[in-house]
């Protein structure tokens, strides 16, 4: 897989400056939930931490609009993701999901 | 019963958060400190903020009002301290439009404060940097924008405001009693709502003067029409080129005719990108650092900046300039700038980042606000003084 960064020099997550323009459009600010703001997301994966958290984003490319460092937020967010997924860590929800969608099930079901 | 199981029954359930994830959330804020809470609750109410405050004082826990947790100074991380996170008071009501006011809760950040004014055809003029601050969080740094230049700072925009004390005492705050809870940086109240002043949408146009060296700049500034401008800021050569404006100037934006730049898209595209120059600066790996200068400082500190190499820019109008420099260079920065007199802070406020810097006499006043308000010391501990 490519990640769109690669192509159109965007920056990883270590460029993040915890500023939280990202989140003007996240969930964060209807559940005002800290561990679901998009902020979060990034610094866990900024900061390399393995936490079912990453999963809470919904990579729909909003915050990534807002973010004034051009840090590519769903690709970072992905890649952090797949490091956990290595280690078999990903959360039981999604592994199940996957699960589903090998078997051809409706992993919605 | 111990302190943190009374705690979690300060607020209804789901408020009240010590999991490992909550915990790293409010671990930091936008200043690049860090420090594990004990604990964080989400009052609800007042009478919420009441008990917490009653029982932190009990039992000698520390507590820092939080709102959105962009601030870049510290002031809300505190390693073992209670966040009090204020962002469920988030009511926007009252809209006085003879007066020219709003009631706004602590938590309504400057974003959504300003999505709901301008349908009625208003707006929030002091609008920092970061829109996703909240206005409690902003009074409580007296934070300055460009646009301080017109309305001035947050004792010119706050009319009154609701706080309690660190004892659970609830004050309402105006004249003196409310000039000792702006800027304070929640150590001695924390902030509830405010009445904040806010001015009619206008029109938007600029002028763009050429000043080629400190001397220009101020003159330029000086000559200003008195009525109509809303912010006179300063780039020198480095922070023009990075907004592609021809070469160091003063930028004016009025709210009327009266520049003669009248296209709106381009003003308003030209003002957002000096909103982002700090954070270009940032990415670049530099500091911005800000100094609050007076009149007769201002001609002394670009010319600093000049000798140095120091990129400068900033709201001239307000006293306010920025200056980017190597992180390296930080401390050589303070001592040159700190020899003319000038404070550090008037933009950000000091934080814990900062404290150093507070000066001694106004240190002292602090402290005596914190002996009548908080005496236990309880509140933000750490942070200015
Ligand atoms: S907007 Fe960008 S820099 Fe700011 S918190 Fe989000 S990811 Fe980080």
């Amino acid at each position: 897989m490519t990640f769109r960064r690669e192509e159109d020099g965007r920056k990883g997550a270590d460029a993040c400056i915890l500023c939280r323009l990202c989140d003007a459009g996240s969930s964060y600010g209807v559940t005002l939930d800290e561990r679901r703001s998009l902020r979060h997301t990034v610094w866990l994966a900024k900061n390399g931490r393995e936490s079912a958290w990453l999963y809470a984003a919904m990579l729909n490319g909003v915050g990534e609009k807002a973010c004034p460092m051009s840090i590519a937020i769903d690709d970072a967010i992905i890649e952090a993701r797949r490091r956990m997924a290595a280690k078999g860590l990903e959360t039981k929800e999604n592994r199940e999901f996957f699960e589903k969608v090998r078997r051809g099930v409706n992993p919605y079901a | 019963m111990d302190a943190e199981r009374l705690l979690r029954r300060m607020v209804d359930q789901g408020d009240y958060a010590a999991d490992e994830e909550s915990l790293l959330a409010y671990s930091y804020d936008a200043s690049g400190l860090e420090g594990r809470p004990l604990a964080v609750l989400k009052p609800r109410d007042e009478e919420q903020v009441r008990r917490i405050l009653v029982h932190a004082n009990q039992y000698r826990l520390p507590v820092v009002p939080r709102g959105a947790g962009t601030g870049i100074r510290g002031g809300c991380v505190k390693e073992g301290a209670v966040i009090l996170d204020l962002r469920h008071f988030d009511a926007i009501e009252r809209l006085d439009a003879q007066r020219r006011t709003v009631d706004v809760g602590a938590g309504v950040t400057v974003r959504e404060l300003n999505a709901a004014l301008a349908k009625r055809g208003y707006r929030f003029p002091l609008v920092p940097d970061d829109e996703e601050a909240t206005i409690g969080g902003l009074a409580s740094q007296n934070h300055i924008t460009e646009e301080s230049f017109l309305v001035g700072d947050y004792h010119d925009v706050i009319e009154q405001a609701t706080c309690f004390d660190a004892l659970g005492r609830h004050h309402l705050l105006k004249g003196a009693d409310l000039a000792k809870a702006i800027g304070t940086e929640g150590i001695a109240s924390v902030l509830l709502t405010l009445r904040v002043k806010v001015l009619p949408t206008h029109k938007l146009t600029a002028d763009i003067f050429p000043a080629k060296d400190a001397a220009a700049a101020l003159d330029a500034l000086d000559s200003l029409p008195k009525k109509g401008a809303l912010l006179a800021e300063y780039f020198d050569a480095a922070a023009a080129r990075l907004l592609k404006l021809e070469g160091p100037c003063l930028l004016v934006a009025y709210a009327n005719d009266d520049g003669s730049y009248k296209d709106r898209e381009y003003v308003e595209a030209l003002l957002a990108k000096r909103k982002g120059l700090e954070k270009t600066l940032w990415a670049k790996g530099l500091a911005a650092e800000e100094a609050a200068l007076t009149r007769e400082q201002l001609p002394a500190f670009l010319n600093l900046c000049a000798k140095e190499g120091w990129m400068c820019f900033g709201h001239l109008g307000g006293g306010i300039l920025l200056a980017a420099v190597e992180r390296t260079e930080r401390e050589t920065f303070w001592n040159k700038t700190l020899a003319l007199g000038a404070l550090p802070g008037g933009k950000h406020g000091f934080g814990r980042v900062k404290r150093e810097y507070v000066p001694q006499e106004v240190k002292k006043m602090l402290l005596e606000l914190k002996e009548e308000r908080d005496y236990n010391g309880i509140l933000n501990p750490g942070v200015l003084v």
